[in-house]
């Protein structure tokens, strides 16, 4: 295992009760991993962000295409009538 | 229900049956509630992006289906959103994102930077650990030679991403918006 794989396994809780005991001991002595376990903890949220990022994209382009292309006008027309809004 | 259990195949098959079977609900209940088409719009894609996140992350399936499902998230919102600011009448980015998600986020510059030096990697850890997405899949995604070399580059690239946050933390003031 390496090391951004044992830190990966530390902060999802799947290291066995050995490991994660010598992982805390680990922790206690060395900075500089103390310091990668909270960069790739913001890594993770990183990769959250680019991908909900991406979605919300996604989904205002499909809203973009219902509310203009031709064959999602019935869809559209019911949704106008709602509104009582003019295709 | 019958084309709840066809097979959508794409993300955007599946948000485009959602739109068709429960968006004109949405619509019709939040206009009875004085609601505008545009604020409809905006609460439904949030609703979309609250249900595309429960389903891929837990692989949940609601016994009611999900376009009742989906349904009832965007009734939650509409209430969440005039029980905290009554007075506002439409969303912006920031109560919209405060609504799916209540952790700190990452600031703007620092997520461009990332995507800029980095985009394959991210698109690869975004597939993983966003999507959901297995090994398998994702190396066929990616044109790896198996799970193992997907792995593998999956935890190079996560060392890519960290190093990146490291250096570009150090100035603290980047680092949270």
């Amino acid at each position: 295992m390496n090391e951004t794989q044992l830190i990966e396994n530390y902060l999802f809780d799947r290291l066995s009760p050995e490991d994660k005991l010598l992982m805390d001991a680990r922790l206690l002595v060395n900075n500089e991993l103390r310091e990668k376990i909270l960069w790739q903890n913001q890594s993770y949220q990183l990769v959250n962000q680019h991908g909900r990022k991406k979605l919300r994209e996604e989904i205002e382009a499909l809203s973009t295409k219902i509310f203009s292309e031709q064959k999602f006008s019935s869809l559209r027309k019911k949704i106008f009538q709602i509104f009582n809004k003019d295709l | 229900m019958i084309a709840e259990q066809t097979k959508l195949t794409t993300r955007e098959d599946l948000f485009i049956h959602l739109y068709e079977s429960a968006f004109p609900k949405v619509a019709g209940w939040m206009h009875q509630r004085g609601g505008t088409l545009e604020e409809a719009k905006d609460i439904f894609q949030d609703a979309l992006v609250i249900y595309y996140e429960k389903k891929t992350g837990s692989g949940f399936s609601p016994d009611t289906g999900d376009v009742q499902y989906v349904n009832g998230i965007a009734r939650h919102l509409w209430y969440k959103k005039f029980s905290e600011n009554k007075n506002q009448t439409s969303l912006n980015p920031h109560t919209q994102l405060k609504v799916v998600e209540e952790e700190p986020t990452i600031s703007e510059n620092l997520l461009k930077f990332v995507e800029a030096s980095g985009k394959k990697c991210l698109e690869l850890l975004t597939s993983f650990y966003y999507d959901h997405m297995n090994m398998k899949d994702l190396a066929l995604k990616f044109g790896f030679s198996g799970e193992r070399s997907a792995t593998a580059q999956k935890y190079k690239c996560l060392e890519k991403v960290r190093t990146a946050i490291r250096e570009k933390s150090l100035n603290k003031e980047d680092f949270y918006e």
